[in-house]
């Protein structure tokens, strides 16, 4: 699997919006299908901070959780979290022209 | 019976006060800013617009506070033509019109003041928001941010005041110039939080910085007196404009690409 924010300095904190698109990409990369614990561990996020992005990107209808064959509780984009992936560079590129 | 009169003789004044005040401003120039106003009015509501737009599909906090200082901006500018309007009625000069603009100009003026406090604020917000927003975790926490800015802003105001009144209008610029200084290191340190060290010299961006002189610098026209003075002023509302319009042209643009 590619490393995510790869174009980042070493040492560099990620912003909020790199750390979400990181999320977004994990799952989609997973087939969009992924597992809680997995996805943690590849967000490279602590259980806390995961917590918190989890619920802001459910809240926000960028992802979702459902089961999977009925057991197990799996992870996967929305229309919204797709299309925000998608767009994302854009909003960098656009983010930066304004240098908010 | 005393009061009566008191009030009688402050409103017969304060008449007198108002038909002077509006005596000495020509029809030319009122309509001139009317029309000034109610473009700037529908340039700033149509960015909040358009940056709404934009914001109910990425919902970037930093997104939010600058389509918040739009709206701000639109509301302060919409409370001027307002005013503006009741003093045009007013150089009829009839007693009605007159006491409408002596009961309407202060209220008008605070509002507007208000509307532009926040406005400053929210721009505050916005270019700052990259650097503090991995800090501000709950939501508690950027509320507090917000509240110290609010704070900073209106101590701003008040220090330029009382520079103002105790120093003397030079003394006053000095210390906005420095506050300018100040808010540009902070636009660098913003930019560098995200690893930019290249200088932007995007239009869009300059659009940006230059609404902020403005609004952060303020008018120089008090240290000016006469035909220059309103040259000065008249300079920076066309400056403010041209920042709105190319402000525009970025968000309309990125709005066709990130909404299609």
């Amino acid at each position: 699997m590619e490393p995510y924010s790869s174009d980042m300095k070493p040492f560099q904190k990620r912003s909020r919006l790199e750390i979400i698109q990181d999320i977004l990409k994990v799952i989609r990369d997973s087939n969009n299908i992924i597992s809680p614990t997995k996805l943690q561990r590849l967000s490279n996020l602590s259980y806390q901070m995961f917590e918190e992005y989890l619920g802001e990107l459910e809240s926000k209808g960028m992802v979702e959780l459902k089961q999977y064959k009925g057991k197990r509780n799996v992870y996967s984009l929305t229309q919204k979290g797709k299309q925000f992936l998608d767009k994302y560079e854009d909003f960098v590129s656009f983010l930066r022209e304004f240098g908010l | 019976m005393t009061a009566g009169l008191f009030n009688a003789t402050l409103s017969e004044e304060l008449l007198n006060q108002v038909s002077e005040a509006v005596a000495s401003a020509s029809i030319s120039d009122i309509i001139f800013d009317l029309f000034l106003y109610a473009l700037m009015v529908g340039l700033a509501l149509q960015i909040f617009r358009e940056t709404s737009k934009i914001y109910s599909f990425m919902e970037y906090e930093g997104l939010r506070y600058f389509k918040n200082t739009f709206f701000f901006y639109g509301l302060a500018n919409f409370f001027l033509l307002v005013l503006d309007l009741v003093f045009l009625l007013a150089k009829s000069s009839t007693r009605a019109s007159l006491y409408m603009l002596a009961i309407s100009m202060i209220p008008l003026f605070i509002l507007a003041g208000i509307c532009f406090w926040f406005a400053k604020v929210n721009l505050l917000s916005s270019i700052s928001w990259k650097m503090v927003e991995g800090t501000l975790g709950k939501r508690f926490y950027k509320f507090l941010y917000f509240i110290f800015l609010m704070f900073l802003t209106m101590m701003d105001m008040l220090v330029y005041i009382l520079i103002s009144i105790f120093l003397g209008e030079y003394y006053a610029f000095g210390y906005k110039a420095f506050i300018f200084v100040f808010i540009l290191l902070l636009i660098r340190s913003n930019m560098r939080s995200c690893g930019e060290t290249k200088t932007i010299t995007h239009p869009y961006y300059l659009g940006l910085i230059l609404l902020f002189t403005l609004s952060f610098l303020g008018n120089i026209s008090p240290l000016l007196e006469g035909k220059s003075a309103e040259l000065i002023s008249s300079a920076f509302d066309l400056l403010t404009l041209i920042a709105y319009v190319i402000i525009l042209k970025g968000i309309r643009k990125w709005s066709r690409i990130l909404l299609t």
